[in-house]
């Protein structure tokens, strides 16, 4: 662009990122103006930086030089665009929001136009569009109130900073309005500034814009009248036209250019510095590092050898060189509070490819003898901060660890980061439905089409549309296609992560506007993990694993029951670990229980502690696209040559057999045959995590072929090595972070061979996790000769608890629709007095009817009671407290009148048993109907089938899952009172039975038997419902 | 002896209803509340589906499932000619529920002689040529009349109970309609049948479902009797009248006219009404019958002034074709109390003002006047005309601030085609039956569209000022090839 070409600069645009109030994605808007030749744009999301990371990275790659602002909802509901001008004003803008935000509610929190003072040092303000004070007071035809108004913005911001905002938007009467803007900047002489007030990138997104205006309103495309768009002119502009929009006003648009210039605060340096850690005086934050880290070390390692030596001041080194010592001291810190409060806890991630991380007991690895690579944790041309996420008990436990950090750095220092809600398949439908005043059948069915899983890609969309009732030639059909593709993706809402916390030196709410989160007690940043980490700031991910949870519940069990266990001790060749992982006996066992590793165990055969690692990383999304299971797993099985890619590669690919499962062998094999150093395997581990740019990846890709190809790599090996690595680019898995699951995988399969009771209670008080229903569970464990008493009043305590040796018994947290306090009161009051009856249960419980019903009905007032039936008929009779005579009754059971209820029929138990706690420790359903299916092979007898055959499977769905790596497959697990049996259901079938599959709990399917490796699977052929009348089952968990 | 009457699958006999061929097919019909399935036919139940399941489970187990709607009109239809029917029968009628009638036989001499089941059958035919299937219990109580058509079937649309016991004793808990909760109760307490539940001690069921409970008990012995809650067959102020001839003129047709409402005006006021809407029926001869409602601005029952609307109405009438017959229908109203004079109408005499109007619209056409109403859209030039309440008083405060929305534009409908030449994009020249010439000065384009949903528009106007200083707006309709037009002139 020549010096002569007429500029303009756009400042005043909304994201997506207002929620509702916007059609484009940052991303977009970025894109456009780069297309349309403008150097610099100013983004101002409604009432937050929400989109300004996102926009800001776009803008950089694109040569447009991103400038940050907000427009603020004021007390009075007007609008005020303001723009930064400084690191000050962007910090002012932060606090300011922040301010706000934290006084408000989530859905309420305007800007006190007494705050605006405190605030506007370094900002600029416009005076906005048809939300702003001026031109609403214009409208009103109050001169008065426009000048007054503009006054107040110039006392405030200072007479160099307030811009009167014009608009032309084509609409007949705006001109009368704008004539009187002209005048007013004329008599208070202000500048004029022409904005085109963008909503949208291009016009064609005018349409979604319109649907998200509906959806914001609570109506439909009929009924929003003037709530509509007149036009689609409030796209962005280019240039020419906006000068000759402006034809007669040159200076406002010649403005842009002048105050753009003028706004040269960048979001590259924000400021941001993590805690430093108070050392004790005469040490600095390094060289406290290097005493606790040799500490450490001393301790973890019974020999510092001359490699771990080596390793650790490597690490300790470079860690001083990048300035990351405070860091590593405050997660040090964390990992102590969560020591002293006995919490379980184990980094995960690239961090346990650290010696300093493994001797600070962050994690439980040792990486030097597993031999990782310590430049996937940290490198010197890393930019961004090391990731160390620390796996914790879910629940209160993890609470605390979360509630400790806000205590030590305020609500102001400390934020969960945001979790971006988009909106996806079934979301997008509803509100673009309803916006079209679709009928609500054609909304459900649309949902319902999807199961449980929101997986569309065998399902294109039109062909769902007509599965739905809206054939094309519905008049709206046409509409709704475009809008779905413009619709989905964009944010819906923003959530909080579930662990990501942000911590900052000084105020955090300068770097980044602070919310309140729907959470009592949480505070929440407006940008997400992965803006946090473009933006340099740090975050640290408490992550919550039910598995921990069970895993601390059931040492804690060991320990009250005499026979201590300790994690770190447990020996990793113990044979009956590996016969049960090779037998797929591993429901409630971390990671390996899915389907899909159970199909794998078998084959895998594992018989040391890698081959565990290698189970875990093998069933991923990135090896099973990347077709790298059956490879190895024929390899393994000697059916297939080994095969390391180049020679070079042996020693990087020996020990998985030729197979690149890990990211770190995918950096080394850069480093060993594209001789990358160690900033450019950052760049590249950086593009296979960054999975919001395939460019990047591009980009990266082409440097490994050049780099290869100088080398005199033949061309089959650079094709195969670049193949390995595309397949990693969305799915990576780090070595080390299997390593680290490897280590929950093998405590809990240990668990459940050497301490299945304290194992399986661990299990039952932390539901709901895994990937089975604890009825699933329930029978599993009877198989391995536990007994389960059910829930009673006189003996169950809140969670289940060890009877004796071989029996649990069911806890009140079992017990559906109880109340928590109301079960914990039921315990306390029995441990000051056992119950003596029914009467006196009632009395000194004061549970409400429902509850009483439900422990009625499950059998747990039995003992108050000669059967459910005689409870159910006893807690419904109303007590009365004036009852002079009710002490009687109170005082034995024998005292109750006989009820005159027949006792409950199993099938009756069974379905009281499935209503009341979603599992029973009676019969399985379907032992009650097999005498109806003589030709159904029970799941316990496939074994005995042979390959080929044709074979008929019966039970309740437990599981439906359709993974994207299944090409449309889908796996269903049919449990019956023997065990579980697989079926896969292909794709045409699937479509046809689509409602029959996802809806009906239990299914005939009939196929033949694949049996290979003692993996038997049915390949259905016919599929029909089973019908039980009035019995229940579980409910299947369903997964995509 | 009591007699019930009993509509089954009530709403899918109104959904069904004139589309009897669906029958045979698997149909339900959903409630658009609860969103489940209410009601289906044999085939829908041969099938695997049952009441209570959504849509999609109903779909999973039969893929060519219909599901309907519920239909509000016909069910009213359908209740109504329930009781008119029932109230044909007895004049101690009550309508127990939408779906059931129960009359007391005493007044029913014939059932009384005749034998309960031919006198039944002979009731239940005469639904047959309404499309109707309804079933009959028969019983020493209402209430045990209501529960004994619980037992009916399409083979056995009767039944008439003399031992209620054994009756009683079989019949499922559902057919006394307790509540939800309640059923709930018994069902966990293993009760499905009355007999179970007359079982247990009437003490014992007070005590633990309270009143309510034991009203159900005594429902389900069958000995508690009650009084009707007696009801009217709804008084219909109609007459009709079938004519040997087709009429060529008009002249007997009024004269008819002036006796039927001579006749009915006397009927409401010997019952202190007035005549709120009059509904004429005209069958013709070619099978297309003709009809009409008028609304009586100010309702009254003044012979003369109901009769001139139809004086008004048939002047200006020309039928398709020759009537076969007049119904004329009016639905009554309470006199509205208004003290003389005190507070004025909008106009003086609402009814002379309708006439005038009606003398109006036969001339323009229905729904081309009235008081003009802009619809809430961007599009231009979009209205409703509305005939404004006559008998309303005047507002209090009509007047609101007007925006400044320059000068006067006088509309041209339909807008005049227009040809116009562009220079730099600016209209230069226009060539039109009203603006014609060289553009002196212009503004624009004013952009507009909107329903890109399903009907899309567009359109870009401008303002022009012709060089004799006419000004125009003229616009240019969306579309490959844009069309020009002169929307109207503005007012200088």
């Amino acid at each position: 662009m020549t010096s002569n070409a007429p500029q303009f600069i756009e400042l005043h645009a909304r994201s997506a990122f207002s929620f509702l109030r916007a059609a484009s994605q940052p991303e977009k808007l970025a894109e456009r103006a780069a297309s349309l030749g403008m150097p610099a744009m100013a983004l101002c999301d409604r009432d937050g930086v929400y989109g300004a990371p996102r926009f800001y990275a776009a803008a950089r790659e694109r040569g447009v030089r991103a400038i940050v602002g907000a427009e603020l909802t004021m007390e009075d509901a007007t609008v005020l665009p303001v723009l930064v001008n400084s690191r000050e004003g962007y910090q002012n803008l932060c606090r300011l929001i922040t301010k706000a935000k934290l006084r408000g509610t989530k859905a309420d929190a305007p800007v006190a136009w007494s705050d605006l003072p405190e605030f506007a040092q370094g900002l600029v303000c416009l005076t906005g569009d048809e939300e702003g004070a001026l031109r609403q007071a214009l409208e009103r035809g109050d001169t008065a109130a426009a000048q007054q108004g503009v006054g107040q913005l110039r006392e405030i911001f200072g007479p160099k900073n307030v811009y009167i905002e014009i608009q032309r938007h084509l609409v007949r009467g705006e001109e009368r309005i704008n004539d009187r803007l002209v005048q007013l900047a004329a008599s208070e002489k202000l500048p004029l500034l022409a904005t085109n007030g963008v909503l949208y990138a291009e016009r064609e997104q005018r349409r979604a814009f319109d649907v998200l205006t509906c959806i914001r309103n609570h109506t439909h495309l009929d009924a929003a009248g003037l709530l509509l768009s007149r036009n689609g002119e409030r796209a962005l502009k280019e240039a020419r036209r906006m000068h000759a929009l402006f034809a007669d006003l040159p200076e406002a648009v010649h403005n842009t250019a002048i105050l753009a210039e003028r706004l040269d605060f960048s979001m590259e340096n924000l400021g941001y510095e993590f805690p430093r850690y108070p050392v004790p005086e005469g040490e600095s934050m390094d060289s406290f590092l290097r005493k606790v880290t040799m500490a450490g070390a001393r301790a973890r390692y019974t020999h510092l050898g001359k490699k771990v030596m080596d390793q650790l001041n490597r690490e300790l080194a470079l860690i001083e060189k990048l300035g990351f010592a405070g860091y590593f001291l405050i997660v040090w810190d964390i990992a102590n509070f969560c020591t002293s409060r006995d919490i379980l806890m184990q980094g995960r991630g690239s961090a346990a490819n650290s010696a300093v991380c493994y001797s600070l007991g962050i994690t439980a690895c040792d990486p030097v003898s597993n031999n990782l690579l310590f430049e996937r944790f940290l490198s010197e041309g890393r930019k961004s901060w090391p990731d160390i996420d620390l796996d914790l008990p879910s629940g209160e436990r993890r609470e605390s660890v979360i509630q400790e950090l806000y205590r030590r750095y305020g609500k102001h220092g400390a934020a969960m980061t945001a979790n971006v809600i988009s909106y996806r398949g079934k979301s997008a439908m509803r509100e673009i439905g309803k916006a079209l005043n679709l009928s609500p059948d054609i909304i459900g069915r649309f949902s319902s089409l999807y199961g449980g899983g929101d997986y569309p890609h065998t399902l294109d969309l039109q062909t769902h549309l007509q599965k739905a009732g809206l054939p094309m030639e519905h008049p709206r059909a046409a509409a709704f296609i475009p809008l779905y593709r413009q619709i989905y993706g964009l944010p819906r809402h923003l959530g909080q992560h579930s662990g990501g916390m942000i911590i900052c030196q000084g105020k955090l709410d300068s770097i980044v506007p602070l919310e309140n989160a729907s959470m009592p007690g949480r505070v929440v940043a407006q940008w997400d993990k992965d803006d946090c980490e473009d933006l340099g700031i740090i975050k640290v991910d408490l992550l919550g694993l039910g598995m921990m949870a069970v895993l601390q519940e059931s040492l804690e069990l060991c320990r009250e029951q005499g026979d201590a266990v300790e994690i770190a001790t447990l020996p990793k060749d113990d044979p009956a670990v590996f016969e049960l992982m090779q037998n797929a006996d591993t429901i409630g066992v971390f990671q390996i229980e899915s389907r899909a590793q159970m199909a794998t165990l078998p084959r895998l055969k594992p018989a040391c502690f890698y081959d565990v690692v290698i189970e875990v990383a093998i069933i991923r999304p990135g090896p099973i696209q990347g077709d790298l299971v059956h490879p190895y797993l024929n390899r393994r099985a000697g059916r297939e040559p080994l095969d390391y890619i180049h020679p070079l590669l042996k020693p990087v690919l020996e020990r998985t057999l030729g197979v690149p499962l890990f990211q770190e062998q995918i950096l080394k094999m850069a480093m060993v045959i594209a001789d990358f150093t160690g900033s450019e395997a950052e760049e590249l581990r950086r593009a296979l995590s960054f999975h919001r740019s395939q460019e990047r990846m591009e980009k990266v890709t082409v440097k490994l072929r050049t780099a290869m190809e100088r080398k005199g790599i033949e061309p089959a090996a650079i094709e195969k090595f670049l193949h390995g690595v595309s397949s990693f680019a969305l799915y990576g898995f780090p070595e080390s972070h299997a390593i680290s699951f490897a280590n929950l995988v093998w405590a809990s399969a240990w668990l459940k061979v050497h301490r299945p009771l304290e194992f399986f209670a661990g299990l039952f008080n932390n539901q709901p996790m895994g990937f089975y229903s604890p009825a699933t569970l329930l029978r599993d464990a009877r198989r391995r000769g536990l007994r389960f008493k059910p829930v009673s009043v006189l003996q169950s305590d809140f969670k289940c608890t060890i009877e004796d040796k071989q029996t649990l018994r069911l806890g009140l947290c079992t017990v559906r629709g109880l109340n928590a306090v109301r079960a914990m009161e039921i315990v306390e009051v029995r441990t000051q007095q056992p119950f003596a009856s029914l009467h006196d249960f009632r009395t000194r419980t004061r549970l409400d009817k429902d509850e009483l019903r439900t422990l009625a009905s499950i059998g747990a007032l039995n003992g108050l009671a000669d059967h459910r039936r005689a409870a159910l008929w006893s807690v419904e009779e109303t007590i009365d407290p004036d009852d002079l005579f009710s002490w009687s009754r109170a005082e034995n059971k024998d005292s109750e009148p006989p009820s005159p209820l027949e006792p409950m029929t199993p099938p009756e138990r069974l379905g009281a048993d499935y209503e009341g706690t979603g599992l029973t420790v009676g019969p399985h359903p379907m032992a009650l109907v097999r005498g109806e299916l003589p030709h159904v092979w029970r799941a316990a007898d496939l074994p005995q089938v042979r390959h080929g055959d044709w074979i008929t499977i019966a039970g309740n769905v437990i599981c439906r899952q359709r993974p994207g790596t299944a090409k449309g497959f889908v796996f269903i697990s049919l449990e019956d009172e023997s065990g579980i049996a697989n079926a896969i259901v292909p794709p045409k079938l699937f479509e046809k039975l689509r409602l029959l599959i996802t809806q009906e709990s239990f299914l005939i399917i009939s196929g033949r038997a694949q049996n290979w490796d003692k993996v038997i699977l049915i390949r259905a052929a016919e599929v029909e419902s089973l019908e039980t009348g009035r019995l229940r089952g579980a409910e299947s968990h369903d997964f995509h | 002896m009591f007699c019930a009457l009993l509509i089954p699958d009530f709403r899918l006999q109104a959904a069904l209803r004139h589309r009897s061929p669906l029958w045979r097919e698997p149909v339900a019909v959903v409630d658009s509340d609860t969103s489940v399935l209410v009601e289906l036919t044999p085939a829908a139940a041969a099938s695997g589906v049952c009441a209570g399941m959504s849509p999609p489970q109903g779909l999973a187990r039969c893929l060519e499932l219909q599901i309907l709607q519920r239909v509000p009109l016909s069910e009213r239809a359908l209740s109504g000619i329930l009781l008119e029917q029932a109230c044909a029968a007895s004049a101690l009628v009550e309508q127990t529920a939408e779906n059931l009638c129960t009359f007391d036989l005493k007044g029913t001499p014939l059932a009384a002689q005749a034998d309960l089941p031919g006198w039944s059958s002979a009731l239940l035919r005469q639904f047959e040529p309404l499309e109707m299937s309804v079933r009959a219990g028969i019983a020493a109580n209402p209430d045990l009349a209501r529960l004994a058509t619980r037992s009916t079937t399409i083979q056995e649309p009767v039944r008439i109970v003399s031992d209620s016991h054994a009756f009683l004793t079989t019949l499922p808990l559902e057919a006394l309609e307790p509540t939800i909760a309640a059923l709930a109760v018994l069902h966990g307490w293993g009760i499905t049948t009355l007999g179970g539940l007359t079982r247990l001690a009437r003490t014992e069921i007070a005590a633990r479902l309270g009143p309510d409970g034991v009203q159900l008990w005594d429902h389900a012995q069958g000995r508690s009797t009650r009084l009707l809650r007696l009801v009217r067959a709804p008084e219909h102020f109609e007459e009709a009248f079938d004519f040997e001839h087709e009429l060529d003129t008009a002249q007997p047709l009024l004269f008819l006219l002036r006796r039927f409402v001579d006749q009915l005006t006397f009927r409401l006021e010997s019952q202190g009404l007035v005549a709120a809407e009059m509904r004429l029926h005209l069958p013709l001869s070619n099978g297309e019958p003709y009809e009409r409602q008028f609304r009586i601005p100010s309702p009254t029952a003044d012979p003369d002034v109901l009769f001139r609307v139809f004086e008004t109405h048939f002047d200006n009438l020309r039928l398709k074709s020759a009537p076969t017959g007049v119904r004329l229908a009016l639905q009554a109203a309470k006199p509205e109390p208004r003290q003389f004079r005190l507070f004025e109408n909008a106009v003086r005499d609402p009814n002379r003002f309708a006439e005038t109007l009606a003398n109006i619209l036969a001339v323009v056409g229905s729904g081309n006047a009235g008081s003009p109403e802009r619809i809430p859209t961007h599009k231009p030039d979009q209205f409703t005309l509305h005939v404004p309440d006559f008998a309303a008083s005047f507002p209090a405060n009509r007047h609101q601030r007007l925006s400044e929305t320059g000068l006067p534009l006088r509309r041209y409908r339909p807008p005049l085609p227009a040809r116009v030449h562009l220079e730099n994009a600016h209209p230069r020249y226009i060539v039109s039956e009203q603006a014609h010439g060289e553009v002196a000065d212009c503004l624009g384009p004013y952009r507009l569209s909107g329903e890109w949903w399903e009907n899309g528009w567009s359109t870009e106007e401008w303002d022009v000022q012709m060089s004799d200083g006419a000004l125009y707006r003229i616009s240019r309709q969306g579309g490959n090839e844009p069309t020009w037009l002169v929307e109207g002139c503005y007012d200088k």
